[in-house]
């Protein structure tokens, strides 16, 4: 019982050296690792911090799922994710509100160039993970999973579930658990398959032998979207900051930010603000909040 | 990453970790020295700090997670993300080791020194304090050493820290951002710089050791 004494006075000195509770000022952001790792998260913060000054962004860069069970503790103020059916449970759920898609690119499948499973003439993402299967129970291939329940990850087994395959436990199968770039160096190291978002694969084409074998089908649509965490739920979280970050997102400004973002020679991501019906996703939840920040951009 | 990154990605390292082990020391040695001349439960005590010192970070950082975040039990004080939290953390992970090292130290002195300090008719905080005197040299050791793997750890401040850019983004936190980001030039100039940092500390611990066998 002693020893907690002391520890009551390192937890009490430590909440009095804190700087003042910078709540009007600092946004947290939890996020996926794609948008941290391809820079374009610091070049939204320099050109929203320059708008705002004495304003300062943050984010824990983490997998969709655990961004948004962060979240839904509570621990931040808003969440950058791309997996469409979990961040609909969570704003169903009442954790978060206004979500809005703001960018997006795509899903491609890579592997070794000499393609063993034969994928790149595949008619689309179903039958290009049976072939990959087909050929790992020939023992000619492999597939590197992320397994880590990123939007890659669950993107990566509802393709499998479509195909009606379980792949988990089979010996082609390796699931490495960890972010999208060890999980190309994985693959690379394996000459193995596996499905990345095109941003990071881009980042690490020059580092690894893997090739884009199949994109293109809409199955494969990779976009990100913005929710705020509730704030009727979670009174401390910095509401406004976060609604005044998320309408910078998708004004023509933040919108121009993302679609001229370079990574190498490429452009990453594309502006998707109020395009979604476009690239062939119906939601009527997305019009309508779509219709929200238009309005929201006018004011 | 330029120079000026790398410089408060240093400083915030050592600051960190200096606090939790400045904290950790003054706890640790104390309760190092009472298990070391404890007669009753002192091997259970030695096995309870025994094993703390075996816990791993990751671990560590789970629990202290869901302690600190604002829906758990201190989630009111603020501290998830933040580098108090982080100090928090490595003054956990780095306490067993400050307390055991300092039992093993008063334990190993010689016992005719231990004897005499036990027999003086004073109060027992002096006797410890007599008793810390004596092995002063191994108790520097012993915080240099928690410093080292404090510096070193990665696996809890990741988590409690949130590895947050310019906030609480330390030296291994950063290797592991600029490993993910495919960045391995500067993950490899931050893995130099902390190699830098431990052997410098592990090099003043054993300067201090190598001074107390003269």
């Amino acid at each position: 019982m002693l020893a907690l004494l002391p520890v009551a006075l390192l937890l009490s000195a430590l909440t009095l050296l804190r700087p003042a509770p910078s709540g009007g000022s600092t946004l947290r952001i939890a996020t996926t690792t794609s948008l941290d790792a391809t820079g374009l998260l610091a070049a939204l913060k320099s050109e929203f911090e320059r708008r705002h000054p004495g304003v300062e962004v943050t984010w824990v860069a983490l997998g969709t799922g655990q961004a948004l069970e962060v979240a839904r503790r509570g621990d931040v103020d808003l969440v950058l994710t791309h997996d469409r059916p979990l961040e609909d449970e969570f704003i169903r759920q009442g954790y978060g509100v206004h979500g809005v898609s703001f960018a997006c690119n795509e899903f491609v499948v890579v592997g070794p160039p000499e393609d063993p499973a034969g994928v790149s003439g595949a008619r689309d993402a179903v039958v290009a993970f049976r072939r990959i299967a087909d050929a790992g129970d020939r023992g000619v291939a492999v597939f590197v999973s992320r397994g880590d329940r990123s939007g890659t990850h669950l993107r990566e087994l509802r393709i499998w579930e479509e195909a009606g395959i379980d792949p988990r436990g089979r010996p082609w199968y390796r699931e490495t658990g960890q972010g999208m770039a060890q999980t190309l160096l994985v693959a690379d190291q394996l000459r193995g398959y596996t499905l990345a978002d095109a941003s990071t694969y881009a980042k690490f084409r020059g580092r690894v032998g893997l090739r884009v074998l199949f994109r293109g089908d809409p199955r494969l649509l990779n976009v990100y979207r913005a929710v705020l965490v509730n704030p009727e739920r979670f009174p401390w979280v910095n509401y406004n900051l976060a609604f005044e970050y998320v309408r910078f997102l998708v004004s023509p400004d933040g919108q121009r930010v993302i679609a001229e973002y370079e990574v190498g020679d490429a452009k990453p991501f594309q502006a998707c603000f109020g395009r979604l019906g476009e690239l062939g996703v119906q939601d009527p939840y997305e019009e309508e909040q779509v219709a929200f920040w238009a309005s929201q951009l006018k004011g | 990453m330029d120079a000026a990154e790398l410089l408060l990605i240093t400083g915030l390292t050592l600051r960190v970790s200096l606090t939790a082990v400045a904290f950790s020391s003054a706890l640790g040695i104390p309760l190092g020295i009472l298990i070391a001349t404890r007669q009753r439960y002192r091997r259970v005590l030695a096995l309870v700090v025994n094993t703390a010192m075996g816990t791993p970070p990751v671990l560590l950082g789970l629990l202290l997670y869901l302690l600190l975040s604002r829906q758990g039990p201190l989630g009111s004080l603020g501290l998830l993300f933040t580098p108090e939290g982080m100090v928090l953390s490595q003054f956990l992970l780095t306490l067993p080791i400050t307390a055991g090292l300092t039992a093993s130290a008063v334990e190993s002195l010689p016992r005719e020194t231990r004897e005499l300090i036990e027999s003086l008719a004073t109060r027992p905080a002096f006797k410890a304090l007599l008793l810390a005197n004596e092995a002063k040299p191994q108790l520097l050791a012993a915080s240099l050493t928690a410093l080292a793997r404090a510096v070193s750890e990665v696996g809890s401040v990741i988590i409690v820290g949130g590895n947050i850019r310019y906030h609480t983004r330390v030296l291994t936190t950063a290797i592991v951002y600029y490993t993910n980001a495919g960045e391995f030039e500067a993950a490899l100039w931050l893995g130099a710089v902390l190699a830098l940092v431990y052997l410098s500390l592990n090099a003043a611990a054993l300067a201090v050791r190598a001074a107390v066998r003269e």
